[in-house]
Formats: C-alpha cells, structure tokens, sequence
C-alpha cells in the first residue's frame, strides 16, 4: 500500500441542517451543503472541476448532484457504499487529485431518510427478499448481550456505560446549531427509555434524519491560494466485510462474537501505517465515529486502538472521550445529536473534523486538535461491515 | 401385506381456551381448547412438518424410496397450483416423484390413503407418503368456532417393515349438502344440526360400519380400538352406540383438546392410538364426508421400531393458551390491523424457483476443498475461496443451538416474527433464522435448542414464499 499523505489538502467544508427536513427535498439539502462549502473556501461553482456525490437511497447517477447545483455536463460520479458512502465518496476524489487528473474538486453526501412514512430507516431494495435481515437495532442489540457477556458486565451496569455514551454525545450536540437534537439527556431517561432491540433502548439509537454534506479538496501545493489555514488528508482506510446473508462459518466468523468490529480494526490499521503511528489512543488528537448505536461507539473504541480490548467501558467511566478527556471522540454531538443521513454522515464527521484542525469549533474546541480521524461503518454485526476512515491533520 | 411403515403428527403450539370466545362476545363459556395454527402456517407447513415428524421420528424412513406423496386437505393455500409439490420439495423428497393433492371433503384423508395403499398393493410405488392437514375457519361466533382446531398427521405406507397392516377398506359414496364452502366462500357453511346429524352423520355412520364389517368378516369385538370422525363430542358419542362400540374401544376423539381438526382429525387419533397400541390389535377407522371411508387396520411386532418420540400426547401437552379472543383472530387473520409502513418485497417468483434448492429444500453447501458448511450454497468457498462448491447438506434434520437472540421490534410485523437466532448446527454452520412459537420475546439463552420449522413466509406482494425458522423443541 502507498501513502496519500499530504498530497491533498481540505479547503472547504460544510452541511446543510440535520433534521426532521420535511421542507427540504434532495437537491435542496444538496444545494445548501455545497454552497456552505463553496463559501468556506471563498470558490464559485466555475472553479470545481469535477465531483462525487455518496448516497444510498437518494435515486440514480451522478445526476442527483448535477441536478441539484445546475450543475451540466460536468464529471461527476455516484458512490453507494453503504453508510461508507460518503467517505468513500471522499476518498475517491482524493485519488483523483492525487493523480493529477484534477486540481479542485467537490465531494457531497446526502440523505432524505424522512419520506418513507416510517419511523425506522428503511432500505426498498436490495437486500435478498427471503433471507432477510435483521434490522440494525436488534443486530446492535446482540453484540451488547456478547459483549457484556464476555467481560462479565451485568446489564445494569453495561446499559449504564452505554448510557453515558449517549449523555456525552447529546451533551456536545447542545454546541452544534446544526444539529438534529440540542439538548442534553439525563442517564435516568436514557437508561429507562422503551427497547428498541434488546438491550438496547430508543437513546441507545441515532435518530433517522434528513442532511447533507459537502466538501471541496484540491492538490495540496496550491492549498495556500485558497486559504490560510488548509487541512491535509493524512490517510485514507477502506475495508469491506462479506454480505450479510452469508452466514457460513468462515475464518472470521469462526472467531467472531460480536464484540470486535473487523473491518475497523483492518481500515484503521491501514490508516495508521500511513500515517507511521504504532499508539493512536495517545497520538490521535480528535476523532468523529461511527455512533449509529451507543454499543457501535463502545466497540470502535476498541476497534480502532483506542481502548484496549475489554476496557472500553472503563475509558467510559473515567470520561476518556469527553470533550475534557484524553482522546475526545463525536465532539459535535456525532449520530446520536445529528440523527444518520446515511450519504452525509461521513462528510459531517470530517468537517467537524476539518474545523477542529483549523481550531474553530468553538465551545467544542479540543485543544491542540492536530490530528483527527472520522469513521464510518455501515452493516450491521450479524453480517460484513463496510468501514471507511479519513485522517485529517494540520500541514506539517 | 402392504400397510403403515411409520406415522407422524403435528399440533400447532397454540390454543385458545373456548372460555375466552364468551369473555369477549358473552354467551355460555365452554371448557376446554381448541388448536390454532400460528400465523405463519396454513395446510402446507402443518402437513410439511407431520411429514418431517414421520421421516424423523423414525429410523426407517429412506426418501430416496418414497416414490409419492399425497396431500389432502379442504383448505388448500391455492386454488390453482399444487401444494403436494411444495411439500415433497420441503421434504428434500426425490425430484422423481408422483405428487397429487386430494381435497374437497374431509374423507380427503382416507381417499389419499387408499390411493396410497392401493399403489403399493400393486407395486407401482415403493412407498408412498399421506401427509393430511386442516385449518379450517368458522364464521367468528358461530357455532362451529369453538369446534375447528387446526392440525396435520402423515403416514408412510410401504410393503417392507409394515407397522400397522391395512387389511382392508371400504367406502361408501353419499350425496348431502351437509357441509360444505362454496369457492367464494372463506367459511365453512352448514345446513341444520338436526339434518346435519341424523340423516347425514349418524345414518351413514352406522350403514358404512355394518357394511364393512360384514365386507371384513369381523364383528366389532373382534377389534379393541375404533377410531372415527364426529363432528362435535356429543354426535361422536352417539355414534359409537349406533354401530355397537363400547366405550372401551373408542379412541379419544381430542374434543378439548385441539378441536375438530377436519380432514387430519381421524389420522391424529390414530397416530395417538399407535403410539400405545401393541401388537395384533385390530383397529376400525372410519372419517366421514360426503361418505364413510373404513379400514381395517392390524398391528405388527414392527410397531415397537417405530414408535413416535414427539407424538401426539406430547405435542397436546406442549402449548401456549393465546391470551384472548383478540389474540385468535388476529393470529388467523380474521380482522384486518394497520398494516406495517415498511416498504413492500414482492418476492420474485423466479428467485424462488432458482434458489429452491437453500430456500425450500434447506440445503446447505459443502467446499469439496476445505470442507467448510454455508447456508446458502455459495458459488465460491467463504473460507477457502475454492470454486464450485460440491456436496449439499439438508439443514431440515439439525438441532440447532442458540449463540445469541434478540427481539427486532423495528420488524416487518404481519407474518415476520419479532425473535431472531444466530444459531450453531452440528454440520459446523452458523446460521441466522427466525423463531416462531415463541412466547418468552427477549429470552431464548445462549444454549437453547431449536428445530427448523418450514413455515409461511411471505413480506408482502402476492408471490407464495415458504422457507424454514427455528422453533423451540416440542
């Protein structure tokens, strides 16, 4: 594997509103994103050369971009990886510039999650019509049983941890205008709430929202005619499981029992031989991570490196990943205050991120944030994961 | 002599306690229970696993020599399209096959097994197999609602390792509208009891008993069970006194216990009677529809091999009472409830077809290289990533072991199950199925042990899907 390290640097970024968007079609939380980008890095529309558009549900082609911005006869592509979309998305424009192919270019993720007329998201294709899946609640809800159960948690205290996870991340929300939730949430409330999949109850769960994001990237020698502060990609990780009716005992299922997230582990190790380092708990300044469910952010804690494996709930306890902790994780409020538009997520990770680096955030500033990671991981346990991981950080 | 090789039955886990129809609509509260197939069977999968219950609780059954099988019933899934045939594939029986539906009354039951025995007689099958079920409907608070329970029996019948000798038989043909559902109709319709039982039932009972006797040349001392069909306890009582049993004699008809199961209701009995009749009993069978079918039946030594592990006093035994009326029409789909906002899957028919080798059939593959077990069958080895995966392993005969369970709310309501299992079976195959029949939502540990269970299975759409769940043993 090569290295992408400083070749492309981030000069824009931005989202549209997350939220119950019921006002607000496709194009118009695309067309909102990508101008919050264009405007951040002080571009018109004439100076983007190609782009990328990540969404699951949000219709066919390179067009849904292309529509939304008035934007013809231009290159641009689609990518549908799950809820890697967008990072994916993101990752294959970085190719392009690093290629030399293109010199600026746009990458947007979007979701309109909301039009199904149902509370749950909700997939209309795709998966085979008689092996069904499990939704992803209840699939959650069986890595937190394994999980609890391997390291001899009860599930008071387990729900518990994970419910601090969810005041933590609600509690950053309360910093982020744009997200779907602003309010902070009691442990009470979040331990005693309805279930959703055993064990895990409603605030266990990220909302279904509606959102877009955008970002703008171009070769990073020309980074400085663009602004000031510019954010360099320092690795990229991709790592896709098999498909989920597949249940056949394999290497990996052999050994799987929910509590360790795979294709993390190998798209984190990927980006952090990139990026040269051996200890990310300690070297990694900032990271947005998947939280579709409190017991997903638990476990990447440990899939990623940054809890050794079993003490997670630990690092819980003692508040490691707060914002005044050792490595603060989702400092925007993450999926559980932005709700999960599956073709957004990732890019709303990585300008959190992004502004973190340029240290903008504001009440959530982590100090000193250098280095930052955004993950995203779509699939569900009973089945492959599609892991996607961006390393920003500050220009050496 | 050509006869019963082995015999199977199944009662569905649910009943509905009779007393609960005069808590909800008043009236006089009757004692006893009725059957009630889940939402997820109809005819076909209670006969589908009456059949499995045969082939498994015994040792002799070979597949490769049953050469037919036959499915009665009144109240067939389909109009057009024939449902012996999913069975036979649910079975994992041979492609080679003659499959027949019988329907239309409830002598269906003895008319395939006389069809069954006569192949057999004449040798134009090795063995063949009668798989009966029922699920008949009444109008809501009719009469005849606290009577119809739903339930299934098979018999393999086979001239080698003979169980139960058919000696002889006799029918009777008997034209009366008595009861009868009309194409159109959802429900079964009647004309009045009094008719109903004293021309129709009990004049004919007792001509086709005379009648086959004499034919047998046996009196009916001469036989120590006699098993029929009665429309209610009452008329079946009755009954056995017009054609001079004696109570003694007389097979427990299951009043009470799963109802007036319809078609399969003689063939419960007479799979409960074999399971304590011993060798060289005579036994009289007789069902009643538009007729009398009557045999004679003779018990052999070989009864004892093939005794029935899960049988019918232990599938009576093993229930769950529904907790209300509601409850009962609901799982019958008697009344309509908001239907689930997800979208809809219209399974491809030709999906089905292509795959119905891990869909209907249960088959797993086998890696001709490293030997690795996965469900479906795929094209290249998940362990190995060896090509053209070789051997297939029917999955329909594992015990499956729970690794982990929990209850999906956010499911596709209707007729999907809320209770999911990643389960272990013995070939070494990790597999994520359904659970049906199951009561304790939430609480089915690490270690349970659960049956595959062929069930309806259809999301939405109007393509029949069938394929298999887990249910805990019985």
């Amino acid at each position: 594997m090569g290295n992408i390290k400083d070749k492309v640097a981030v000069i824009g970024a931005g989202t549209s509103k997350f939220g119950e968007n019921w006002d607000k079609s496709t194009d118009d939380m695309l067309a909102e994103a990508v101008y919050c980008a264009l405007d951040d890095a002080g571009l018109k529309l004439s100076d983007i050369e190609a782009g990328w558009v990540g969404t699951v549900l949000g219709g066919y082609g390179g067009s849904i971009l292309a529509e939304a911005i008035g934007w013809d006869l231009m290159p641009v592509t689609r990518v549908e990886n799950n809820c890697a979309s967008p990072l994916n998305a993101f990752q294959d424009a970085v190719f392009s510039v690093a290629s030399g192919m293109y010199d600026v270019v746009l990458v947007a993720g979007v979701e309109k999650s909301k039009d199904t007329g149902t509370g749950a998201l909700t997939f209309p294709y795709g998966f085979h019509p008689v092996y069904t899946y499990i939704q992803a609640p209840a699939s959650y809800g069986m890595a937190a049983q394994s999980y609890f159960k391997k390291y001899g948690i009860s599930m008071e205290e387990g729900k518990r941890t994970l419910a601090k996870i969810a005041v933590k991340n609600h509690h950053n929300g309360t910093m982020s205008p744009k997200a779907h939730f602003q309010r902070e949430l009691t442990l009470e409330r979040i331990m005693n709430a309805p279930i959703i999949g055993y064990p895990l109850g409603l605030f266990d769960c990220c909302p279904t929202t509606d959102g877009a994001a955008a970002a703008i990237i171009c070769n990073a020698e020309i980074a400085d005619k663009f602004r000031d502060d510019p954010v360099m990609v320092k690795a990229l990780g991709l790592s896709v499981g098999k498909a989920d009716i597949y249940m056949g005992k394999t290497p990996q299922a052999d050994e799987f029992d929910y509590t360790l997230w795979n294709e993390s582990v190998t798209a984190s190790k990927q980006v952090y031989e990139q990026l040269g380092i051996t200890n990310p708990r300690e070297e990694i300044d900032v990271a947005n991570v998947h939280d579709c469910f409190t017991i997903s952010e638990l476990i990447i804690y440990e899939s990623l490196g940054f809890s050794p494996k079993g003490t997670a709930k630990q690092d819980v306890d003692d508040g490691f990943f707060t914002l005044e902790g050792g490595l603060p994780v989702n400092t925007d409020g993450g999926l559980k205050s932005f709700g999960h538009p599956i073709g957004a997520s990732g890019l709303r990770m990585l300008t959190e991120i992004y502004t973190q680096i340029q240290g903008k955030a504001g009440p959530r500033q982590v100090k000193d944030a250098k280095l930052g990671l955004a993950h995203c991981q779509g699939g569900n346990p009973t089945g492959g994961f599609q892991a996607a991981i961006v390393a920003l950080g500050a220009p050496e | 002599m050509a006869g019963i090789c082995a015999y199977g039955v199944y009662i569905p886990f649910y009943r509905l306690a009779l007393s609960s129809i005069a808590e909800a609509t008043g009236g006089f509260a009757q004692d006893g229970e009725k059957a009630v197939a889940n939402f997820d069977e109809d005819s076909i999968t209670m006969a589908a696993e009456a059949a499995l219950n045969c082939l498994n609780s015994n040792n002799g059954a070979d597949r490769s020599d049953i050469e037919g099988l036959i499915f009665a019933t009144t109240t067939s899934p389909f109009k057009e399209k024939q449902s012996a045939v999913i069975i036979s594939t649910a079975l994992d029986l041979p492609k080679e096959i003659q499959t027949m539906d019988s329907l239309g009354s409830l002598r269906a039951g003895t008319n395939a097994l006389r069809a069954a025995h006569d192949a057999v007689k004449a040798g134009s099958a090795k063995k063949m197999m009668v798989t009966v079920a029922d699920t008949r409907q009444a109008y809501p608070q009719s009469g005849l609602e606290g009577l119809f329970g739903d339930g299934a029996a098979a018999l393999l019948l086979g001239d080698t390792d003979v169980a139960v000798e058919i000696e002889g038989s006799f029918s009777l043909a008997n034209e009366i509208s008595d009861l009868w559902r009309r194409d159109e109709d959802a429900f079964v319709h009647t004309w009045e009891d009094r008719f109903n039982l004293n021309a129709g039932y009990q004049d004919t009972m007792k001509t086709a008993f005379a009648k086959a006797t004499e034919k047998f040349g046996i009196s009916m001392e001469d036989v120590s069970r006699v098993i029929y069909y009665g429309p209610n306890e009452r008329a079946h009582g009755a009954v056995a006194k017009a054609i001079g049993a004696n109570k003694k004699q007389v097979q427990n008809p299951l009043y009470g216990a799963i109802g007036n199961a319809g078609t399969p209701s003689v063939f419960i009995q007479l799979a409960a009677a074999l399971d304590t009749a011993q060798p060289g009993e005579k036994i009289l069978m007789s069902t009643y529809g538009n007729g009398c079918d009557v045999f004679l039946l003779t018990v052999t030594d070989h009864i004892n091999k093939v005794r029935n592990s899960v049988g019918a006093a232990r599938q009576i035994k093993s229930k769950a009472i529904l907790p209300n009326y509601h409850a009962f029409l609901n799982i019958r789909n008697l009344i309509d409830l908001e239907p689930n906002r997800q979208p809809d899957i219209n399974t491809p028919a030709s999906l089905l077809w292509r795959e119905q080798e891990g869909i209907m059939r249960f088959k797993a593959g086998k890696c001709k290289e490293c030997g690795n077990v996965q469900f479906p069958a795929l094209p290249v080895c998940a362990k190995c990533t060896a090509q053209d995966v070789g051997e297939k392993i029917r999955l329909s005969d594992q015990e499956a072991e729970v690794y982990l369970s929990t209850v999906d709310t956010l499911g596709f309501g209707g007729e999907e199950s809320p209770m999911w299992a990643i389960a272990d079976m013995p070939v070494g195959l990790r597999i994520k199925l359904q659970i049906t029949d199951c009561e304790d939502l939430g609480d089915v540990p690490t270690g349970t042990k659960l049956y595959p269970t062929f069930r309806k299975f259809q999301r939405h759409g109007d393509t029949p899907v069938y394929h298999w769940k887990l249910r805990l043993p019985r």
